[in-house]
C-alpha cells in the first residue's frame, strides 16, 4: 500500500523573502566557497532555481539552511543554470549576460592567506567551516545544509579546522 | 576527561552540553595541549569569520531573483508561469539541473501559490462574451493560469512561449488602445489607429493586390466574410449563370444526374477553421483546375473580375527554374545490349565482384582498381587514407574539445584550490647529493650573516606569495649568524654555501609547477658547511635574508627567488 504525502502548501512568496532577506550571506558563503564570483553567481543562481523548482515541506520549517543547502549542493555537483551544454554543443550555445557582482565583490575575491588555504581544503569541509565560522550555523542547520547528521556536521567541522589551521601554518612563513 | 579536537570545537561553538562544558573547563585548567588548541581553533575561528562580505546593490539582488526565477511580486512583472515550466526564453527545454535530488513533492507545492500572481495583462474588456458566460464546469486551471488548455496541457516550454509572446505584443501596443472598447466606439479613426479595424475590414482583393511591399506580391488570401453574411447557394449560382458558367446543380435528394461515383468525394469544399462562408457549393466535377492550362489566364480574362476567391496564377518573382539534367547514359551497354543479363543483375557475370578480403574481425580493406579499364570501383588507397586521416583527425579536435578543456579529476570550483595546493610542500624524498668535482665559480653572490657554527637543517619549506617564491631553510641548536653566500651557476641554478651549518638528513621537495623544480644537497670541494642546490624552470634573482629567532620560531635563511 503506498502511502500518499500531502503536498506541502508553501507560498511563492515565503522563497522569495527568504532569499531577499539572506541572498547577502548566501552570495558571501557561495563566493568563499568557489573562489571566483562568476561561479558565485551560477551557483547561487542555479540554487535558488532548484529550491523555487521542487519545494520543500522544509522551507518554512528550516529556513535559510535550505538555501545554503541548494547552494551547496549545486556547487557540489558542478551545475549552471542556465545549464551548459555538453559537447560540442557547448560550442554554439548562446550564454545569457554574466550578472557582476561589481564592485561588492571586490574584497572578497582578493586572494589573502587565508583564502588561499580555504580553497587548498576538501570541499565539504570548506563548506562545513563556512557555515560555522562565517554563516554562523548552527550544527543542527549545517547538517540540514550538508545533508548529514548534526553529529557528522560537528565531525564535518572540527576536522575542517584542523585541516585549514595544518594548511595555514604551511603556508602563511 | 581525554583530549578531543571535537570536544574543543564543540565547546568552541557553544554546542557542548553542560556538564560536558564544566568537564571540559576543568580539564582545560591542568591540560596545556588543549589550551593551546583552543587558542588555535580561536584564532582559525577569527580568520574565517574576517573574511568579506558581500553586499549586493537591490539591482544585482533583482538580476538574481529574476534569473533563479524566484521573483513573483516585482511590480509590473509578467505574470508567474506554473513552476514546471521554469525555462530561460529562447532556451529549449532542457533536463532538470538537479537530478541527483529529485522531490516527491514536485512542482504542485507553489502552484497555488502561483495562482494568487496579478491577474493577466489582458484587459477584461477584450475578453469575448461567450468567455465569460462559460459554464463553470470547465477546467480552472487552464483559466487561471492564462494559456490555452491545449498549451496547458501540451509542453511546459510551448506554455512558456506562448505566454512570453502575447504579454510582448501586449506590450507593444499602446495602454490605451488595448483598453478602449473597440465594439462600442462608433467613429474609429483608422489614421490614427492602424490596430482598430474599420468598417470595411476586409478590403477587396485588388486593394489588397496594390499593397505590394519592396516589390514582393502580397500573399493571396482570400478574404473571409463574416458568418452572418454567408451568401446563399442560389444567388452564387445566378452570379455564375451570368457569367455564362455551368448553373449549380440542384442538392434535392431526387437529382438523378449526380454520379454515383462521387459519394467517395465530398459535396463541397470545407476548410477546417474556416467560417462557414468560406464553403464552397460547387461540386467536384465543377471546380476548375486549381493551375490553369494558359498562363494567360486571370479573372479578368476569364470575365470573372468581380468574384474573389479563385484561385489565379501570378508571374513568380523568382528566376525560373533550370531544366531537369537529362538521364545520364547507361554505364555498362554491354549490359544493356544483352536482354538476358539486364533482366536478372545478381547473375550477372559481367556484375560480379571480387570477393572482398576481411582483416581484423571484419575490417574491410578496399578493392584497389582493377588494372586496365579502371573497374567499377570508385575507391582507392590513396583516397581511403585520406579520408581516415581525415576522420581520425576530427575525432581526435573533437575529442580534445569535449575533453580536452579540464583535466580529469578536477573539480570545476577548485581551481584556485588546486592552484593554491601546489604550493605545499610535496613528501620529502631521501637527498641525491650533487658534487662538483670541478672549483665552482659562482656569479651574482651575495653573502648574509658573518659567523656561526654548530647548526643543522632542520626542515625546508616553501611558499608561493605572488611571483615570489619563497624557500625558508630553518636551523636548530648552534649560535651566532651563520655566514651563506648565494650565488648562480648558470641561469637556472642557484647554490647556497652556509658556513657552520649541517646539512639535513632529508630535503622536502617543492611542488611541481613551481619556479624552484627541485632542490638537492651538494658538494663543494674545499667547503666544510652545507650547500644547497636550487634547480629553477627559468632565469630568476634571489634575494637572501638571515631569519632571527623571533621571527620564525626559530634562526633560519630566507630565500626570496623571483
Amino acid at each position: 500500500m503506498n502511502t500518499v504525502l500531502e503536498k506541502p502548501q508553501i507560498a511563492a512568496s515565503t522563497l522569495e523573502d527568504l532569499s531577499r532577506q539572506h541572498l547577502d550571506a548566501v552570495v558571501t558563503y557561495a563566493l568563499h566557497l568557489t573562489g571566483t564570483a562568476e561561479d558565485a553567481v551560477e551557483y547561487v543562481t542555479a540554487g535558488l532555481f532548484h529550491a523555487r523548482h521542487f519545494p520543500t515541506a522544509a522551507l518554512q520549517r528550516d529556513g535559510r539552511a535550505i538555501l545554503y543547502r541548494a547552494v551547496t549542493r549545486a556547487a557540489r555537483q558542478n551545475q549552471h543554470y542556465p545549464p551548459q551544454r555538453r559537447g560540442v554543443a557547448r560550442l554554439f550555445a548562446k550564454r545569457p549576460a554574466l550578472i557582476s557582482l561589481g564592485p561588492a565583490a571586490a574584497d572578497a575575491t582578493r586572494i589573502n592567506t587565508a583564502k588561499r588555504a580555504l580553497l587548498a581544503t576538501e570541499f565539504s569541509r570548506r563548506a562545513a567551516l563556512l557555515l560555522r565560522d562565517l554563516a554562523k550555523l548552527s550544527y543542527r542547520e549545517i547538517g540540514v545544509a550538508m545533508e548529514c547528521s548534526p553529529e557528522a556536521a560537528s565531525r564535518l567541522v572540527a576536522s575542517a579546522r584542523r585541516e585549514f589551521g595544518s594548511i595555514y601554518r604551511d603556508i602563511s612563513i | 576527561m581525554k583530549c578531543s579536537l571535537l570536544t574543543l570545537s564543540c565547546a568552541l561553538d557553544g554546542e557542548l552540553s553542560r556538564d560536558r562544558q564544566l568537564e571540559l573547563d576543568a580539564h582545560l585548567i591542568t591540560c596545556e595541549r588543549c589550551k593551546t588548541g583552543m587558542r588555535y581553533l580561536r584564532e582559525e575561528t577569527e580568520r574565517i569569520s574576517l573574511l568579506a562580505p558581500v553586499r549586493l546593490t537591490s539591482t544585482t539582488t533583482t538580476a538574481l531573483l529574476e534569473r533563479s526565477r524566484v521573483l513573483v511580486s516585482a511590480p509590473g512583472h509578467a505574470p508567474e508561469e506554473p513552476l514546471d515550466s521554469a525555462t530561460e526564453p529562447g532556451e529549449e527545454q532542457l533536463p532538470d539541473p538537479m537530478p541527483a535530488a529529485p522531490d516527491p513533492f514536485g512542482a504542485l507545492g507553489i502552484s497555488a501559490a502561483v495562482l494568487d500572481a496579478p491577474a493577466m495583462l489582458e484587459p477584461p474588456d477584450i475578453i469575448p462574451s461567450d468567455q465569460e458566460e462559460a459554464p463553470e464546469g470547465q477546467s480552472d486551471s487552464s483559466e487561471l493560469e492564462g494559456t490555452d488548455p491545449e498549451l496547458a496541457h501540451g509542453s511546459a516550454f510551448e506554455a512558456s512561449e506562448a505566454d512570453r509572446s502575447a504579454s510582448d505584443a501586449l506590450a507593444a501596443v499602446p495602454e490605451e488602445l488595448w483598453l478602449a472598447d473597440t465594439s462600442d466606439d462608433p467613429e474609429p479613426d483608422p489614421t490614427a489607429d492602424p490596430f482598430l479595424p474599420t468598417q470595411d475590414a476586409t478590403p477587396p482583393f485588388a486593394e489588397q493586390e496594390a499593397t505590394a511591399v519592396d516589390g514582393f506580391p502580397p500573399a493571396i488570401a482570400p478574404p473571409i466574410a463574416p458568418a452572418d453574411e454567408e451568401a446563399p447557394a442560389e444567388s452564387l449560382g445566378e452570379s455564375l449563370v451570368a457569367l455564362d458558367l455551368p448553373p449549380l446543380p440542384d442538392e434535392s435528394p431526387s437529382a438523378t444526374d449526380e454520379p454515383a461515383a462521387d459519394d467517395s468525394r465530398p459535396n463541397s469544399m470545407v476548410v477546417p477553421g474556416w467560417e462557414p462562408a468560406t464553403e464552397l457549393k460547387v461540386p467536384w466535377e465543377d471546380i476548375p483546375a486549381a493551375t490553369p492550362a494558359s498562363e494567360a489566364w486571370s479573372p479578368e480574362v476569364a470575365g470573372l473580375a468581380g468574384i474573389t476567391g479563385l484561385p489565379v496564377a501570378r508571374p513568380s518573382p523568382l528566376p525560373p527554374a533550370a531544366p531537369f539534367p537529362a538521364a545520364p547514359p547507361p554505364t555498362r551497354p554491354a549490359v544493356a545490349a544483352v536482354p538476358g543479363l539486364q533482366a536478372d543483375r545478381k547473375s550477372s557475370v559481367l556484375d560480379r565482384q571480387p570477393p572482398r578480403r576481411s582483416v581484423g574481425g571484419g575490417f574491410r580493406l578496399p578493392v584497389a582498381p582493377r588494372s586496365g579499364k579502371g573497374g567499377s570501383e570508385p575507391r582507392s588507397w590513396s583516397r581511403t587514407g585520406l579520408v581516415a586521416v581525415a576522420a581520425l583527425a576530427a575525432v581526435l579536435i573533437l575529442w580534445n574539445i569535449t575533453h580536452g578543456s579540464k583535466p580529469a579529476g578536477v573539480h570545476h570550483s577548485n581551481r584556485q584550490a588546486t592552484a593554491a595546493a601546489s604550493a605545499t610542500p610535496s613528501p620529502s624524498t631521501s637527498p641525491s647529493p650533487t658534487s662538483t668535482a670541478t672549483p665552482l665559480v659562482l656569479t651574482g653572490t651575495q653573502s648574509v650573516g658573518s659567523s656561526g657554527s654548530g647548526y643543522s637543517v632542520q626542515t625546508v619549506q616553501y611558499g608561493v606569495h605572488g611571483s615570489q617564491f619563497w624557500v625558508v631553510f630553518h636551523f636548530v641548536g648552534g649560535s651566532g649568524q651563520p655566514a651563506i653566500t648565494s650565488g648562480f651557476d648558470g641561469p637556472q641554478t642557484i647554490y647556497l654555501e652556509m658556513q657552520g651549518v649541517a646539512p639535513g638528513t632529508q630535503v622536502t621537495q617543492p611542488a611541481t609547477g613551481n619556479l624552484v623544480t627541485s632542490v638537492s644537497i651538494g658538494h663543494v670541494a674545499g667547503f666544510s658547511g652545507a650547500v644547497y642546490v636550487l634547480h629553477l624552470s627559468r632565469a630568476a634573482q634571489i634575494s637572501p635574508s638571515q631569519l632571527t629567532g623571533s621571527e620564525a620560531g626559530a634562526p633560519g635563511y630566507l630565500a626570496i627567488i623571483q
